[in-house]
Order: structure tokens, then C-alpha cells, then sequence
């Protein structure tokens, strides 16, 4: 597969008149496009949607948020840009997508809470675009469109979650439609069908997502991956949107689909194939399986498709906590013990100050080399913001209540599990956990 | 700039004084570099010196710890130093002992920066590493050759900083203490540079390092079924409706004792279960899923066992770390003990 990927960089996102690119300024009409997206919301989840705009630098803390998805647009080849959500569920990866690089497009809802599962609820996940907890979120970095929707009252779950799904993907394929015809501000282009040198060392890279039920699950072709057995992507269909996540449980723990189109061991992997070693391809799997004897099944699948491209060495990444720890582990004891080098990356815990000695919730002897994305258990404190985006108050805590609380207030948040993206898992962020 | 001082401890042997025999030794000192000391001060170059040299024998310092310490104390003070260095004391235990007490009355009371070597394994290193810089070095004294332009750079360094950076930087011997901090590089992008060396047959240094388990035993079968009391623990999360003890389904830091006199079974509604890993609806639609109260009745009745306690203890296992672990275990062992239980089922998720 061979796929030239055009970066659109927005110099500012405002709202204005009508929906326009002009010199870098992304206009929005503001009116026009609520209106839209509430006019193409089937089955009426959706009470109303406000846009929101908040951007890079500003002291604003961003709340409630669930996905986010980056505007893209298939301008050549097979598939849509996200295929299968709205569109057939064809293979993407050739041909030609435009992007509009550094704008995120953000479903923000309070979903209901009453009755939900004590895993299966949307947790309260907090972006703040400055400040202390700023480096946790890429999206911090981004101009941000925010959809703060209200739900009507006793829809189900999958309703709620397709619907908020669904208008994030239109209204970034509406932002996208702008870009088809323009030209970008730069290509890169990522050529998968050119020979290889046979001596450049070969790597593929393992992501394992998580698929725990609505509210926590991952889509890859507009699907959700719960009965999933490993499978082959080429590192290009995952650039085209391919995998989409639904997972709005631990927000320290999602990796939202905007990155999963912009994988950071995918994106740098990819720049060095074919110069400075041959990327073999992404296996992509689901952690959590619910018993040993699924976890050692996966794994073993999984390794078995690292084996099968002929990797010489394999890095490894995970979506979720503890339980996804144990599926990644064995995936790395086989590589290793059928002689592929393997590395993951993960977040650790260690207490305040790192002194709690164990850091990994479960590892293996063959995990001798592990790179750390950070700790979870650091206390972070946010400072007072000027404004709110997304929603208007906290829901931290369902078990003990879950009230809402202030938003826009100083607190100290004691670990760092409510902070989207904070656990770093696709190892977008430079956050470390470092020895001293 | 003036130099940098530096005041350096060593043992009666790197002295000169003697060996074993000569370890009874108490304080002494001169001014200047001497022993080890002499190469070091070659590797310092115009910007430090080594003002003082302060030796004691190994079996004085171990067993007269105030005695030595106080006339090291007042010795280092009157030197006026800027950094102390220790050692390196390699593999020998009690002038590991010795180098740690002396970078550890400079660092926590002269408020001195200090540094010393030692192997790995040297049996001070465990005691010492959370408190002083160990750099570490070979066993033995055969190992000096190569210390020495390590711990000249590194005394050097902590001279003029006051302060090293983290151990990875520095390559001291990590402390235990570990905190999140920004990084030059993404973590995809270190673990790529990590993997490429291996691919190249490098062994690069793990950021995260390898834990190691503690092993526990299992404790005796049950002798006597018919006349034990039991109990039941669970780690899934089950509480009374409302979560009376305000338990947190995530990082648990207590657990609830609940009564289930006269219960045969959790009734649903009643008991819900609020564990932040695994989708709780199967076990709010049946309680007794996680905490097995029906059947552990039915057994009890059938006089399988003598007695169910009427309590049962349950917290959220998940994220919480092993010290809090440890001592939540010990606390629900000892409300156990208390009840007389002979054996608890655990249930966990």
C-alpha cells in the first residue's frame, strides 16, 4: 500500500459567516452547523449541541469529554477517511488523504449515570490547555472544536454512544470536505509496495485496544472489537482512521481516535521504512480477555502474526489498566521466547514518590526492557481556570455519589486517572517516570 | 571562580595505615589528598581540590558510631567543604557502613552534598541508597582505575550544582524515588531508540525497572473442616447500596465490614458492586456472584463447617498499590483473628 498523507496547519479556528478556509483561518458558522449536526442525528439522542472553541495557550479546562476525532478526507483510492462509520467498511490505506493537522474535533457530553455498571459509565475526563496538567493531553497543543451536547432523557447506552460517535465523525467530515481540493501545506508519503533492503532489521509494532462493553470499546472498520482474534493492519489504514475509539471509561486511559490515526509508534515507524529498517506491519489486538486461557490464546495469536512477518523485533502498546497489562506481558513472553526482541511501553504506578517499589501491575521475566510513560498515582494540582468548555461542572467519584462539582476551581486531584490521556499509553506525550 | 573543596573519607587501609589488623583505629586526618585521593585529584583539574582527608578504621567507626562521627563532624566542618566524597568502599561491608554514616550525616545534618561508590552489592547499598549518591563500582580494589575519572567527574559535578540529576543521567544507584517529569522524547519514540539498540545487540538501560515479588507462603490446609469458622473477603467491590463507607472503586485505601445476620442471601438492590474494572451488572443482578453467601449457608446448614462469620469484608482491588495493600491485609487479618476465624475465602474479580 502506498498512501501520501496532506497536512492542513490552521493558523486560527473562529466563528464567523459561512464555513471557509481562508489563509490558514478556519471560519465556522456557528448556527449552521449545530443545526446540521443536530438535522442528522437519526434517532434524536441528542437534545441540543453547542460549539465551542478553545485553542492553544488559552486558560480554559475542557470537560466531559469523550472522543476525539481528527478532519480527514479521502482524496484518493478505496475507503473513506474512518471507514465504516457512515460509509462502507472498505479497506483504506492507498491513494491520497488530506488532514487538517493540528484541529481536534470534540464530543463533550455528560452522559446519564444513574444505574450504569461500576466499570461501564462515562467517567469525567479533564483537558486543561495550561498550567500543570496541561503536558497530559496532546490536545492541549491543538485548536479544539467542541461539541457540548445534551442528551434527551432514557435513550440506551449504545444510543447515546453511536450518536455522540456520529456527530463527531460528521462534523470533522464536514471541516474535511473544505480541505479535498486544496493543496497542503506539506505531504509525506508512505510507501508499503517498494522493495525493501533484506538486511534492514524488521519491526512490526503491537496495539492492544480496549473492548470491555459500550462505553469502553474500540471500533476497527466501524465495528466494535469485542470477539476480535489478532489481526494484520498495514501501518496505513490505521493512518486513515481505520480504528475508532468508543472508550470514555478510564480517561486516563484512552487512546482517542485522533491518535489512533496518528499512532506515534505507527507515524515514526513508518517514516523510517525502507531507509532505516522495514516496518513489517501493526498487529492489532483487544486486552482485558477474560481469562487466562484467552489472554494466553490472544497472545499467542498475536505472536504468531509478529513470527509470520518475520520480525526481528516488535514494540508493544496497550489501552487500560491492569488486566490489559497481563494480555501485553504474555504477548511479549512469546516473542521473546521465540527470539523477536520486544518492547513496551507503559505507565507505572510506585506511590507519591516513587518508593512503593512495584511499578508494573504484572509483568514477566522476559520484560527486561521497558520504557515508562509515566506514573498514575502523582497527585496533580489545577489551578483555577477563566473558563470552562465542554460542560459546566466535575462528576469525579459516581461511587461515593459522583455530584457535580465546580469546574472552573483549584483542586488536587490524587491520582491521575481523570486526566485525558494521562496515562500516555499511546506514548504520544513525553511523560516519564524517572528514577533519581 | 575559587575551587571547589572537597573533603574525602577513607578507610585505615586505603590510608595506608593497615589492613584488618589496624581497623580499631579511631579518626585521624590530614590536610590534602591522600590514598585513592591522589588519582582523584589529578582527574579534578584547576577547578577543585581535595583539602582534607579524614581516614578511621572500619571497626572504630561500626562500633563507636556517635564517637567517630562527632570528631568526623567537627573535622568536615573546619574544612569548609563544598562536596564530600566517600570511598569508594567496593565490596567491604563495614567501610560501606562508614561511607554511607558519613554522606549521610554531611547530606541530612551538615547540609553538605556528599557522594560515595560502592558494588551493587555491597550489603550498605540497600541501607544508604535512599539517602546519599552511590556510584557504582567494580568489587573490589582492582575496580579504582576505573572509578576514579567517574566519581572525579561526578564530585566535581555535585560541587558545583549541589545536586545531581536523575539516576539515569547520573548513573548513581537508583534510590527508589521516582517521580513524573518531561522527557526530551516521546515514550514511542524512546522505546523505538531502545529496541533499534537491542536490534544491534546493545543493552540499554530499562527506564522501568524489573520488580521483584515477594514470595508468601500459603498457609496450612484446614485440619479440622467440621469446627472452622469462616469468613468471607472480596476484592469485587460488593457493598450495602449507597456505599455507607464511602469506598473508593479505584486506589482502595480502607475496606467495610458488613453485617449479614440472618441474610441467606445478598439480595439484588439491596447490595451493589462499585469495582472501577470489570462491568458490575452481572454481579448487581446476583450478588451472591462475588460474595457466595447462598451457598456458603447451604454448606453451613448441611454442617460442612462449623460457622459463618456474620460480617463480611470487601474492598476494591484494583490500583492499589502493594504497601497499601500490605497494610490493608494486615488489618482485615487482624479483625479475622479477632472473630476467631480459621479460614477466609477470598473472592476477588
Amino acid at each position: 500500500m502506498k498512501l501520501e498523507r496532506g497536512y492542513f496547519n490552521i493558523t486560527d479556528l473562529v466563528f464567523g459567516g459561512s464555513l471557509a478556509l481562508n489563509d490558514g483561518v478556519l471560519t465556522i458558522n456557528k448556527k449552521e452547523l449545530e443545526d446540521h449536526l443536530l438535522s442528522e442525528d437519526e434517532n434524536n439522542n441528542i437534545e441540543s449541541i453547542e460549539l465551542e472553541i478553545v485553542r492553544p495557550g488559552e486558560n480554559t479546562r475542557i470537560v466531559h469529554v469523550l472522543d476525539t476525532v481528527m478532519a480527514g478526507v479521502k482524496v484518493e483510492g478505496e475507503g473513506e477517511f474512518m471507514p465504516g462509520h457512515g460509509c462502507a467498511p472498505l479497506i483504506t490505506g492507498s491513494g491520497k488523504t488530506h488532514l487538517i493537522k493540528n484541529l481536534a474535533i470534540m464530543e463533550c457530553a455528560e452522559l446519564p449515570w444513574a444505574g450504569k455498571s461500576a466499570l461501564l459509565y462515562p467517567r469525567d475526563a479533564i483537558i486543561d490547555m495550561t498550567g500543570p496538567a496541561a503536558g497530559y493531553s496532546p490536545f492541549s497543543e491543538t485548536f479544539n472544536l467542541i461539541l457540548r451536547m445534551e442528551m434527551v432523557q432514557d435513550s440506551s447506552d449504545i444510543e447515546y454512544d453511536n450518536s455522540v460517535r456520529n456527530a463527531g465523525i460528521r462534523c470533522a467530515r464536514r471541516l474535511a470536505e473544505l480541505v479535498r481540493d486544496l493543496t497542503p501545506d506539506e505531504t509525506e508519503v508512505f510507501d508499503f509496495d517498494a522493495e525493501v533492503d533484506p538486511e534492514l532489521p524488521k519491526i512490526a509494532y503491537v496495539t492492544q485496544c480496549q473492548n470491555q462493553g459500550v462505553y469502553s470499546n474500540t471500533f476497527l472498520y466501524g465495528h466494535e472489537v469485542w470477539n476480535i482474534v489478532p489481526t494484520f493492519l498495514n501501518p496505513t489504514e490505521m493512518m486513515d482512521g481505520c480504528v475508532v475509539s468508543g472508550n470514555y471509561v478510564w480517561p486516563c486511559f484512552k487512546v482517542p481516535s485522533w491518535i489512533q490515526a496518528n499512532m506515534p509508534a505507527v507515524m515514526e515507524l513508518a517514516r523510517g521504512h525502507g531507509t532505516k529498517w522495514n516496518f513489517v506491519g501493526v498487529v492489532f489486538d483487544r486486552g482485558h480477555n477474560d481469562s487466562h486461557f484467552l489472554k494466553q490464546r490472544a497472545a499467542s495469536l498475536a505472536s504468531n502474526i509478529v513470527r509470520r512477518l518475520g520480525a526481528d523485533g516488535v514494540l508493544i502498546s496497550w489501552e487500560g489498566g491492569g488486566n490489559a497489562a497481563t494480555d501485553a506481558m504474555l504477548t511479549l513472553q512469546i516473542c521473546e521466547n521465540w527470539g523477536i526482541k520486544a518492547v513496551p511501553y507503559t505507565f507505572e504506578f510506585g506511590g507519591i514518590d516513587g518508593r512503593e517499589g512495584i511499578l508494573l501491575v504484572d509483568d514477566v521475566p522476559e520484560a527486561q526492557y521497558v520504557v515508562s510513560t509515566g506514573s498514575i498515582e502523582k497527585p496533580t494540582i489545577i489551578p483555577a481556570v477563566d473558563r470552562v468548555a465542554g460542560g459546566d461542572c466535575l462528576r469525579l467519584r459516581k461511587e461515593t455519589g459522583g455530584e457535580p462539582e465546580p469546574a472552573e476551581v483549584e483542586r488536587t486531584l490524587d491520582v491521575i486517572t481523570a486526566f485525558y490521556c494521562g496515562a500516555n499509553q499511546s506514548g504520544i506525550g513525553r511523560l516519564a517516570g524517572v528514577p533519581y | 571562580m575559587s575551587k571547589i573543596r572537597i573533603v574525602h573519607y577513607i578507610n585505615q587501609f586505603f590510608a595506608g595505615i593497615g589492613g584488618e589488623e589496624e581497623a580499631h583505629r579511631p579518626v585521624a586526618f590530614e590536610d590534602g589528598p591522600k590514598g585513592p585521593g591522589i588519582g582523584i585529584s589529578g582527574n579534578l583539574g584547576e577547578h577543585a581540590e581535595i583539602v582534607r582527608t579524614i581516614w578511621c578504621g572500619d571497626n572504630f567507626i561500626n562500633e563507636n558510631h556517635s564517637e567517630a562521627l562527632g570528631v568526623i563532624e567537627k573535622l568536615i566542618i573546619e574544612a569548609k567543604p563544598d562536596v564530600v566524597l566517600a570511598g569508594p568502599a567496593f565490596n567491604a561491608g563495614r567501610y560501606g557502613i562508614a561511607c554511607g554514616l558519613v554522606a549521610k550525616l554531611c547530606k541530612d545534618k551538615l547540609g553538605i552534598p556528599a557522594i560515595t561508590g560502592m558494588f551493587p552489592e555491597n550489603p550498605a547499598v540497600e541501607i544508604y541508597k535512599q539517602d546519599v549518591y552511590i556510584m557504582p563500582v567494580g568489587s573490589t580494589a582492582a575496580g579504582m582505575r576505573k572509578a576514579i575519572p567517574m566519581l572525579s567527574e561526578k564530585v566535581l559535578k555535585l560541587g558545583i550544582d549541589r545536586t545531581l540529576g536523575n539516576a539515569l543521567e547520573d548513573g548513581y544507584i537508583q534510590s527508589g524515588y521516582r517521580y513524573n517529569e518531561y522527557v526530551e522524547k516521546p515514550a514511542a519514540s524512546r522505546a523505538l531508540n531502545m529496541l533499534l539498540s537491542r536490534l544491534c545487540g546493545g543493552e540499554p538501560i530499562t527506564e522501568v525497572p524489573r520488580r521483584v515479588f515477594e514470595t508468601v507462603a500459603p498457609a496450612a490446609g484446614l485440619a479440622d473442616l467440621k469446627n472452622a469458622t469462616i469468613a468471607i473477603v472480596t476484592g469485587g467491590g460488593m457493598v450495602p447500596a449507597g456505599n455507607p463507607d464511602k469506598l473508593k472503586q479505584a486506589f482502595a485505601d480502607a475496606f467495610g465490614i458488613y453485617n449479614i445476620e440472618g441474610l441467606n442471601e445478598l439480595p439484588a438492590g439491596d447490595y451493589k458492586g462499585i469495582h472501577g474494572g470489570y462491568d458490575s451488572s452481572w454481579v448487581d443482578a446476583d450478588p451472591d456472584r462475588v460474595v457466595p453467601l447462598d451457598v456458603l449457608r447451604e454448606l453451613e446448614s448441611e454442617g460442612k463447617f462449623k460457622k459463618l462469620v456474620n460480617e463480611y469484608f470487601s474492598l476494591c482491588g484494583i490500583g492499589t498499590n502493594v504497601a497499601m495493600s500490605k497494610k490493608l491485609g494486615a488489618e482485615v487479618a487482624e479483625e479475622l483473628k479477632r472473630r476467631q476465624v480459621s479460614a477466609a475465602i477470598y473472592t476477588s474479580t
